[in-house]
């Protein structure tokens, strides 16, 4: 079975199913590259993971899963032309981001303050560098959705404007996903 | 210049890709010891010197000063480039234009900082290792810190590749791999603060990711398709002078 | 009303208790190796579900489906395999 309102034609275009592809190559570099330097550091990364607060990482899990949910409405939406929706569904997914990017500040914050910082040893320089790199997709994955959304009134009904809009869905979750496994493989995997 | 000859000047630049690979492989990583680099944030001087510069001086000088020769080839392949980045109507839009200056300003960094660890290497002996050992972070941090000269290098040609639709040079897959490997030199803002770990100067990211991917993932498929096109020039001068005709 | 399984509501249901389980596995004091492995498996699942029904690969050409799920496996190989490594003491690189 498949989602409620489907176009004739496949979802976005080559070119961002490429570019996020090859974004994926990158994140799962990052991946590799920290479950390498772990193997050499157990203990330190055990005793670094649990000075990160799980229930930050599970907010953000949930916040970022429920965005991708609006995004789809949005999507389907603009798919049978009701621009109210679409405005709607995107403006509750850029909220959500936002919820996202106020839960990130709080906790690097906290950490900062606590004297954790990019420097302090290897894990804390990818959970920086990890959650950072994460953290710019999501402010982009904002712009677009904004910029979707400011355009809907004016679009809405052009096969150019469902385009886009499945392109802006393709990268926002694409970032979810991306969450997906970050929360569990900084903050959960091997917890004590 | 005719057509032929022009066409024979850019084989030969195109070239000047793989030369520089093959000869900063050679004479940098191999005769230079660089595979890694040592951890100079976690050695002291005398360590620096007695386990790099005074154990191996003469290949790393000849490795260095090898190295400085052969990075300035990086220049005329990257000016190369710049010429098949080229608008529609012509003319050098202002993505060649920032690509081009990136292919410059990493050339002249792919030679000077070489020449100055030439100098670490002969000078190790005499001089002492906490001159050379700053000699040597020194370079290194210039080195690396100004990744972003290759990064607006390689954005300007990822976004030219992307946004020229009507461009056949090169597939868009070069454009946004080109444009990731930009984005993944930005951890080398960590390297001097990081003793150890992948994000030294040593290190799995700030190391073997970046440098193995901006080899296979940019230099190895644009100089690829450059060389393609360098070479393609005769076939499409006779289709045009055959349509003259 | 029927119930759609893979519709965008029912599908978020399941990745926020996929979710809401990791963690607990976590919280609850599960055997640490075995609940690891677990979590990772569940984001596989989770990941795929979001690659497949709102990225809509399933409706995609065939090598992106193909890409993003091999890219998907991989990604919890490589966590799984590095995880049971250090298990063992022993170095993956």
């Amino acid at each position: 079975m498949t989602t409620a309102v489907q176009s004739s034609r496949p979802p976005g275009t080559d070119g961002v199913w490429t570019f996020l592809f090859i974004d994926m190559i990158i994140f799962w570099m990052m991946f590799l590259s920290f479950m390498s330097e772990r193997l050499r550091h157990v203990d330190l990364y055990a005793a670094s993971q649990l000075r990160l607060n799980e229930f930050f990482g599970l907010a953000n899990t949930l916040i970022l899963l429920t965005s991708s949910w609006m995004v789809v409405e949005a999507v389907q939406a603009a798919r049978r032309n009701e621009v109210r929706r679409v405005r709607r569904f995107l403006g509750l997914a850029w909220i959500l981001g936002l919820a996202f990017a106020v839960d990130k500040f709080a906790e690097y914050y906290l950490k900062i303050r606590a004297g954790v910082t990019p420097a302090a040893n290897s894990f804390y320089s990818f959970y920086f560098f990890i959650t950072i790199v994460h953290f710019f997709h999501v402010i982009a994955g904002m712009f677009f959705i904004a910029y979707c959304r400011g355009n809907a009134r004016l679009r809405v009904g052009s096969e150019r404007y469902v385009t886009g809009l499945e392109n802006v869905g393709l990268f926002w979750h694409f970032v979810d996903v991306l969450w997906i496994f970050i929360f569990p493989l900084l903050y959960l995997l091997g917890r004590r | 210049m005719d057509s032929e000859t022009k066409r024979l000047v850019h084989i030969a630049i195109a070239w000047c890709g793989p030369v520089f690979v093959i000869g900063f492989l050679v004479f940098w990583a191999v005769l230079g010891h660089n595979v890694p680099p040592p951890n100079m944030m976690g050695m002291t001087s005398a360590q620096l010197v007695a386990e790099y510069y005074g154990k191996y001086q003469s290949e790393i000088a000849v490795g260095m000063i090898g190295s400085a020769t052969m990075g300035m080839f990086y220049t005329p392949w990257s000016l190369l480039l710049a010429t098949m980045l080229r608008d529609e109507d012509g003319s050098l839009g202002v993505l060649a234009l920032i690509e081009a200056a990136g292919g410059i300003l990493t050339g002249w960094l792919l030679a000077f900082c070489p020449a100055i660890w030439a100098a670490c290497a002969l000078l190790a002996t005499s001089v002492s290792p906490d001159l050379i050992k700053a000699m040597h972070v020194m370079t290194w941090i210039i080195f690396d810190c100004t990744y972003m000269i290759t990064t607006i290098q390689l954005l300007a040609l990822g976004a030219y590749i992307v946004l020229n639709k009507k461009q056949a040079i090169f597939p868009a897959w070069t454009g946004w791999c080109a444009i990731a490997i930009g984005i993944t030199f930005v951890p080398l803002v960590l390297m001097p603060f990081v003793t150890e770990g992948p994000f030294a100067v040593n290190g799995m990211w700030n190391f073997f990711f970046i440098f193995s991917i901006w080899l296979f993932a940019f230099q190895i498929p644009i100089g690829y398709f450059m060389l393609k096109e360098a070479m393609g020039h005769k076939r499409v001068a006779r289709q045009v002078l055959s349509h003259a005709n | 009303m029927k119930l759609r399984w893979h519709s965008p509501r029912v599908v978020w249901c399941m990745l926020c208790g996929l979710t809401l389980l990791s963690v607990s596995l976590v919280e609850e004091g599960w055997h640490r190796s075995f609940a690891s492995i677990i979590i990772v498996l569940i984001a596989a699942v989770k990941s795929r579900m979001v690659i497949l029904h709102y990225m809509e690969a399933n409706r995609a050409a065939r090598h992106w489906r193909f890409l993003y799920e091999t890219w998907n496996f991989t990604v919890t190989a490589t966590i799984i395999i590095g995880y049971v490594l250090s298990l063992s003491g022993r170095k993956m690189v």
